[in-house]
């Protein structure tokens, strides 16, 4: 893995630093209903758990202004044309291995759908049995700090997807 | 009975029967907790801002409620909070695989290696209910609304508890004489003690709820009849088309298929079955398949003949979609596994099986899943004596009511619904595994009451302001109520 975020709860679950590499790098604040996600240079983003007009579990959309900047719907996200899911079991792994612990946010290489929509009501209700390569793990509670380490191809996005992992699976 | 700590994935406590001895009988595997561990284990709970858990369960469990009562040993408040929406607690708390996606895997107390034992309290809760009888949950004014569900599985049950405490008039029709659909017939006893779920049945019942058995659909009565007699129809029958292996000796004496093997052993009750034996296992048993039914036919074929069963899969344990818990339980009791191994014909003497040549197999290249395909191993055949084979290779959706009345039908014919939960046919809904193919008990129940919701929303002119299950939960129960204690009373639809 090239980059690893940790986020660090602060307040509230909506509340928290989040460092790079051991260097503060963004904070997220919460408002109401609404979470933010402000950089060291000012830049925010906006989080809200309202996708596609409505609150789903583990789904999370982050926009930038207008612009959404990442989607997860039901612990799947795309990126570069390419889905990829929260909680995957990386393939080849036993899945006892996986039971308790460090978690995996996989690639579906041969995901059989183009976009969110379309995926059917049997693929959703079975998702867990996708295997994919580990393009990211998490680890640890996000009193002690929550760890998000990620391949290359997810640096771009590595902000708002620590942020994402930390208020779904780990605030508390 | 003696108990054994088992090597369990996670840290808890968690009390099993010994094997050599839970392996000759049907009595449950998996023991309860007391009064005193219920208690502690609930107070591990961190009572979270945001409950993952309550997110990963699919009817939206209020965990934290529970747990925060349970620790408290205010049982009742801890009763209603699961009943709120999970009408088959006692049912989910035995057969939900928690750590498999569901909530014990979300709560956060994972990322340290020991989440809340969050089925284990459920059950206690349960099974103390059943000792405290506790009232029902309350029934909105009578819309004048009628609702036919056909049925009677978790999908079914649970989309007729909410309907009717929405107020509406609810009829469930059920092909076979006891209601549960796979939770009666398809799960064994060791997990899920039938006078569990019975009691349950009955208590959905007694919220006036009629349940018609022994009526099937377009014999004794007909969808149009019941359009005439309703305002909606709720089609949830499940998944029954089974799956065929078409190869040699498929039609042998002794090759069995494992969802009508499981049927036929549970749906009079076990002692019925043990009395008049159906089938023919002998001593030598193969399972076919990698899923919980392939592990539920061995171990039933275990307890029922005392032989040697082995479970065949294609792929390696790795790739094993069956919950490792409940392996490491057949593992415990005796199960044999060959991985990489598939049926290449059955052989017969006679007209009865007597081996089974195998193909042995190799992983490929990964299909649509990610798994890597298993593909024969050109010149490894290899034989296997047995006296009986089982197949437990998948269920489709039950097409019949789609075949007859020509609904639109989705993969594997499943009925196809709309995100309203609309088949193709005016004011005739779907919802369960006949329309997702096959699932859990717990997500099949989340389905029908997503779809009561709409068909509550659309009886009474509402549609244009849904809102789903979660999102109501999501403001309902908040972090605020839930610390000002305002949680009380009889739980709302």
């Amino acid at each position: 893995m090239v980059v690893e975020y940790t986020v660090k709860r602060t307040g509230g679950p909506g509340e928290a630093v989040i460092f790079l590499n051991d260097r503060e790098v963004a904070k997220l604040s919460k408002e109401d209903d609404q979470v933010t996600l402000i950089s060291r240079d000012g830049e925010r983003w906006n989080i809200s758990r309202r996708v596609e007009g409505e609150l789903r579990p583990f789904s999370m959309q982050v926009k930038h202004g207008e612009k959404s900047v990442l989607t997860i719907k039901d612990n799947l996200f795309k990126h570069k044309g390419k889905f990829y899911l929260f909680m995957g079991i990386p393939e080849g792994k036993p899945m006892r291995e996986i039971l308790l612990g460090r978690r995996f946010i996989c690639r579906l290489d041969n995901f059989p759908f183009n976009e969110h929509h379309e995926i059917d009501h049997e693929t959703r209700s079975r998702i867990r049995r996708f295997r994919g390569p580990a393009v990211g793990e998490l680890d640890g509670l996000g009193k002690a700090g929550h760890k998000v380490k990620l391949e290359d191809e997810l640096k771009d996005i590595g902000l708002q997807i620590s942020a994402c992992s930390y208020l779904i699976y780990s605030a508390g | 009975m003696t108990l054994v700590q088992p090597k369990r994935v996670s840290t808890f406590p968690f009390p099993k029967a010994d094997p050599a001895k839970r392996k000759k009988d049907f009595s449950e595997v998996q023991q309860a907790y007391s009064k005193e561990e219920a208690m502690e284990e609930a107070d591990r709970c961190l009572r979270c801002g945001t409950p993952v858990c309550i997110d990963a369960c699919p009817v939206h469990l209020d965990v934290r409620g529970m747990n925060d009562a349970v620790a408290k040993g205010d049982f009742e408040q801890a009763y209603r909070r699961i009943r709120e929406t999970n009408p088959l607690l006692g049912v989910t708390a035995r057969c939900c695989p928690q750590l498999m996606g569901l909530c014990e895997d979300a709560c956060v107390l994972r990322w340290q290696g020991e989440p809340v034992a969050i089925g284990m309290i459920q059950r206690f809760v349960a099974d103390w209910e059943r000792k405290h009888r506790q009232p029902d949950p309350s029934i909105e004014k009578a819309t004048g609304k009628r609702v036919a569900v056909i049925g009677a599985g978790p999908a079914g049950l649970a989309a007729a508890e909410l309907l009717r405490r929405y107020g509406h008039s609810v009829v469930v029709y059920e092909e076979l004489q006891y209601a549960g659909g796979t939770a009666w017939y398809g799960i064994p006893d060791y997990h899920l003690p039938k006078d569990v779920l019975q009691y349950e049945v009955d208590r959905i019942k007694e919220m006036g709820i009629e349940i018609r058995y022994n009526i099937s659909i377009g014999k004794q009565v007909t969808l149009t009849d019941l359009l005439d007699e309703f305002d909606a129809v709720l089609i949830a029958t499940g998944c029954k088309d089974v799956m065929k292996l078409d190869i040699a000796g498929s039609n042998l004496k002794g090759v069995y298929d494992a969802y009508d093997f499981l049927q036929d052993v549970f749906v009079r009750g076990i002692d019925e079955y043990i009395k008049h034996p159906k089938y023919e296992l002998g001593k030598d048993i193969i399972v076919i398949g990698g899923g919980d039914s392939a592990l539920d036919a061995a171990r039933t074929a275990l307890r029922l003949t005392n032989g040697n069963v082995t479970i065949v899969y294609r792929r390696t344990e790795n790739e094993m979609p069956a919950d490792p818990t409940i392996m490491d339980e057949a593992k415990e009791e005796g199960i044999q596994f060959k991985f990489l191994a598939a049926p290449k014909s059955f052989n017969g003497s006679n007209n009865r099986l007597v081996s089974v040549t195998m193909y042995t197999m190799k992983l490929g290249a990964p299909d649509q899943t990610g798994r890597r395909s298993p593909e024969p191993v050109e010149g490894e055949d290899f034989n296997m004596k047995c006296d009986s084979v089982i197949l437990a290779i998948g269920r489709a959706p039950n097409s019949f009511i789609q075949r007859a009345y020509n609904l639109k039908t989705g993969k594997r014919n499943s009925l196809y619904v709309d995100d309203h939960y609309r088949t193709s046919m005016e004011r005739v809904f779907g919802t369960g595994d006949v329309v997702t193919g096959e699932s859990l008990v717990v997500k099949a129940m989340a389905h029908g009451r997503e779809a009561a919701q709409r068909i509550h929303e659309y009886l009474m002119n509402m549609e244009d302001k849904h809102i789903s299950l979660y999102e109501k939960y999501y403001n309902e129960r908040t972090y605020e109520k839930f610390v000002e204690g305002a949680y009380d009373g009889l739980p709302p639809p």
